[in-house]
């Protein structure tokens, strides 16, 4: 199962970002290779609807779960559509390295 | 259809009569924030009175203030008419403002308002999540933990009893005055 997490970098080391529509890459984990890629967000910089054209983006990856630190009024009824799961992880300087050692408990 | 008409026009008359308010409609929330409080650094807050934010109060600021949605918008996405979404903005900004000018802790909490689905809590790592997949529901989606809290969708309210003081849960359409202390078998009335 793939998981997307926010990122603010494009290192393990990198922290998440605060924003879900506009971060600058996103981080997808996969949990049963255990490997994870980088993404740049093709959203980051759309002057409106950032959120829903990232989880497009993300649903082509085919991606089920998102872990972001805030979800917007204008994605949340896209993801219902989509099936995926929302998690909001809201503690201020959690690596990405971190999120990815607690998916894999 | 007269008949239909008249116990419609009964059931008005009742809350006219009565003096009764209409039964609030729930207002939907997107998703809960994942804190309870703020708290002002620099003042003594013990002494204060806190500020309770209702969870429709701090939903309306987010599609507000920081999606920056209109109104118009805003009141479909909460399920209720424009006129209540702009007294629930209203109430909120004044609490907000008042706990910004004396200094008072904010507390996220209450209201009447439903989720769309289930949203719960994981004690372990803190993060907040929603249920897609019914067969996960009892393990947190990131960290698996099973040490998990279910958001009640809309906060509890109880009934008390007038002599001994037992609270009992109130539930909706039965009137608290119509219940009967389990205790000491007086009346009770609402909390």
């Amino acid at each position: 199962m793939k998981t997307a997490i926010s990122a603010s970098g494009d290192t393990i080391q990198s922290v998440m970002d605060q924003r879900f529509g506009r971060c600058p890459y996103f981080c997808v984990y996969d949990n049963e290779s255990k490997e994870y890629a980088f993404h740049k967000n093709p959203a980051c910089e759309a002057q409106s609807g950032a959120g829903p054209l990232a989880v497009q983006f993300l649903a082509k990856l085919g991606v089920e779960k998102i872990v972001a630190a805030e979800f917007g009024g204008k994605v949340k009824p896209v993801l219902e559509d989509l099936k995926i799961q929302m998690i909001i992880m809201n503690q201020e300087g959690r690596s990405m390295e971190e999120i990815v050692t607690l998916l894999n408990k | 259809m007269p008949i239909i008409y008249l116990v419609f026009e009964n059931i008005l008359t009742i809350f006219v009569l009565l003096k009764m308010p209409r039964p609030k409609r729930h207002r939907k929330v997107l998703s809960p924030p994942a804190f309870h409080a703020f708290i002002p650094s620099g003042v003594g807050v013990e002494s204060k009175e806190v500020v309770e934010l209702k969870l429709e109060e701090y939903e309306s600021i987010r599609l507000c203030d920081y999606d920056l949605l209109n109104h118009a918008e805003a009141c479909g996405l909460m399920n209720v008419s424009r006129a209540t979404f702009a007294r629930i903005y209203e109430s909120a900004r004044r609490k907000v403002a008042q706990a910004f000018v004396e200094g008072r802790v904010i507390l996220i909490q209450g209201g009447d308002f439903h989720f769309d689905e289930k949203w719960w809590k994981c004690h372990d790592c803190g993060s907040v999540f929603n249920s897609v997949n019914k067969a996960r529901e009892n393990e947190c989606a990131l960290c698996s933990s099973d040490y998990i809290e279910e958001y009640s969708s809309s906060a509890e309210s109880f009934c008390v009893c007038v002599s001994c003081g037992y609270l009992k849960k109130h539930v909706a359409g039965h009137p608290c005055r119509e219940e009967v202390c389990p205790k000491c078998e007086s009346k009770m009335k609402k909390k």
